[in-house]
C-alpha cells in the first residue's frame, strides 16, 4: 500500500514538472494578455481539484448520515481540507491574474464573491470538526457540507448566469469561446497533473485521518479496560 | 508584471501551498504512526488513563 503510494507521489511530481514545462516554455503567449495568461495553466485546473473535492465531501457527508462510517467520516473531512487548500490557491491566483490584466486585485463580482463564500464554508467546516465536543462534529459537519454544497453550482454558473468582471466561460461557454489549440495541450497536462496530485494529496490525507481515529480508539479501548480493571 | 519571471514566482506561490501543506501530511503521518507503535509497545498505566479519561492529547 505505502509503495503504492509513494509510486505514485512519484508520477504526480513528475507529471507536475512536465506540465509545468508545457505551460511556462511550450504554450504561446496571448496575444492580448501576453505571459500573465499562462496562470491560467493552473488558476483553472486548482478550481477544477477543488470542486472535485468538495463533491467528494458532499457524496461522503450524505453517505455517513446515513450509514453513521467511521472510514467515510475520515474520507469526508480529508476531501473538505485539500479541497479548502485547492480553494486558497484559487483565491490567491485569481487576484496574481487580475493586477496586471483589470488593474485591480479584487472586485465583488458574482464569480469572485460566491468563491470567497465558498472557501469561508469549508473552512468554517474543518472549524466545526476541529472544535466540537461531545463527539457530534462528524454530525454537524456532514449536515453543513451537505448544505455548503450548495454554493458550488453557484460559482459554477455565476459566469453564464451573471454579467461578470470575471471572464465568461473558455470552455464550454458557447459561441466564441475556447482556446487556440496549441493552448489545448498544455492545458490539458496540467488538468491531469493537478489532478493526480490532489487525488495523491487526498489519499495522504485520509490515510492520516484513519490513522488518527485508529490511535483514538486505541486511547479509548485502553481507558476502558484500565477503568473496568479497577 | 507581464513577464515570464513574474509566472514563474507565480507559480512558486502554489507550489509553496501544496509544497507545505503535504509536507505537513508526511509529519503527521509519521508522528501518528510512532504513537500508534509506542502506545501499542507500552499501554497507558490504570492510574493515568483513570485520571485523563481517553489519556490522549491532540
Amino acid at each position: 500500500m505505502k509503495s503504492a503510494f509513494v509510486f505514485a507521489a512519484l508520477a504526480a511530481l513528475a507529471l507536475l514538472g512536465f506540465s509545468t514545462y508545457e505551460a511556462l516554455y511550450v504554450a504561446p503567449p496571448d496575444a492580448l494578455q501576453g505571459n500573465v495568461f499562462r496562470i491560467f495553466y493552473y488558476h483553472v485546473p486548482c478550481a477544477w481539484m477543488g470542486g472535485v473535492c468538495f463533491f467528494l465531501n458532499f457524496c461522503a457527508s450524505l453517505w455517513f448520515l446515513f450509514r453513521k462510517n467511521q472510514a467515510v467520516d475520515a474520507f469526508a473531512l480529508a476531501s473538505a481540507e485539500v479541497g479548502v487548500v485547492f480553494c486558497t490557491i484559487v483565491l490567491i491566483t485569481g487576484p496574481l491574474w487580475a493586477r496586471p490584466i483589470w488593474g485591480i486585485w479584487w472586485t465583488w463580482d458574482p464569480r469572485l464573491t460566491s468563491t470567497f463564500v465558498l472557501w469561508l464554508i469549508y473552512v468554517s467546516y474543518l472549524i466545526v470538526r476541529k472544535f466540537a465536543t461531545g463527539g457530534q462534529g462528524a454530525v454537524l459537519g456532514a449536515a453543513l457540507a451537505i448544505f455548503g454544497f450548495v454554493d458550488v453550482p453557484i460559482v459554477y454558473f455565476s459566469i453564464r448566469i451573471f454579467r461578470t468582471q470575471h471572464p465568461q466561460p473558455v470552455f464550454a461557454g458557447g459561441q466564441g469561446s475556447g482556446v487556440d489549440p496549441r493552448m489545448l495541450h498544455p492545458f490539458f497536462w496540467n488538468l491531469l497533473a493537478f489532478t493526480l496530485v490532489g487525488l495523491v494529496i487526498l489519499w495522504a490525507r485520509y490515510a492520516v485521518q484513519r490513522l488518527d481515529q485508529e490511535v483514538d480508539d486505541a486511547h479509548k479501548q485502553a481507558a476502558l479496560a484500565e477503568g473496568g480493571r479497577a | 508584471m507581464n513577464n515570464i519571471a513574474f509566472m514563474h514566482a507565480a507559480y512558486v506561490v502554489v507550489w509553496i501551498i501544496l509544497g507545505g501543506y503535504s509536507a505537513d501530511l508526511v509529519a503527521r503521518w509519521r508522528s501518528l504512526e510512532r504513537e500508534l507503535r509506542d502506545f501499542k509497545s507500552a499501554p497507558p498505566s490504570a492510574d493515568s488513563a483513570l485520571a485523563g479519561g481517553s489519556g490522549r492529547k491532540k
